[in-house]
């Protein structure tokens, strides 16, 4: 199974955890992003992040394809939020179901490094007095 | 001269710098995604100071900033990803 999505809503990790493995793997292994309320010593209200939506799908379809043609990955689920993200809500959902975690741990390290790189998303921090895209931070 | 219509669309603060999100603007034939940037740099002089840093893609595909553009191309600029 595969699931790649880009969504506004908050995700639902705990209803993603219950579909992520399969009784046939011995490993889910997960990473969650979270919106954190310190970020170089400014206090963080919450996350904006921007996206060009269409071109986000094809860039996670590429990661997402790249991960179950190299490792033996049964699940596959990859969930990025856009427009406001609140401090402590999930921004990045990656999960991936697998028969041994060695394979599991590349393939979830692949995914987010690879989102981080290539996916045209953009992070803006709003403080109490004004606001930085996280690209143009010095 | 055959002219182009090309498509622009800005992302984060390039669209800041620009104040649009998405125009048409036309370009000679064989134009680059470098001519493009320096056309709008005319009236946004800060776009040009940040070429070193942009990307861009072409109908949804990373391309460098010497690609020729073709009529019709939707041209992405945007800068350095932030996701996660």
């Amino acid at each position: 199974m595969k699931i790649v999505q880009m969504q506004k809503e908050p995700i639902d990790v705990t209803g993603l955890l219950h579909k992520s493995g399969t009784v046939e793997d011995g490993a889910i292994l997960t990473f969650i992003g979270t919106a954190r309320k310190n970020s170089m010593g400014r206090e963080v209200h919450y996350l904006h992040y921007d996206v060009y939506e269409d071109m986000a799908m094809r860039e996670l379809d590429k990661i997402v394809k790249h991960a179950v043609e190299t490792w033996p990955l049964t699940n596959c689920i990859v969930i990025h939020r856009y427009g406001r993200v609140n401090i402590g809500e999930a921004s990045v959902f990656i999960a991936v179901s697998v028969k041994h975690r060695e394979e599991g741990f590349a393939a979830l390290r692949y995914i987010i490094d690879t989102i981080k790189k290539t996916v045209p998303i953009w992070k803006k921090e709003h403080y109490a007095d004004g606001s930085v895209w996280v690209s143009e931070r010095p | 001269m055959y002219i182009m219509n090309i498509h622009i669309k800005t992302f984060a603060s390039v669209r800041d710098i620009c104040g649009f999100d998405n125009i048409t603007m036309e370009l000679p034939d064989g134009a680059s995604v470098k001519d493009a940037v320096s056309c709008l740099s005319e009236k946004n002089p800060e776009l040009g100071t940040k070429i070193d840093i942009l990307l861009f893609a072409i109908n949804e595909e990373y391309r460098a900033v010497d690609a020729r553009l073709q009529d019709n191309d939707v041209l992405a600029i945007f800068p350095p990803v932030s996701g996660g």
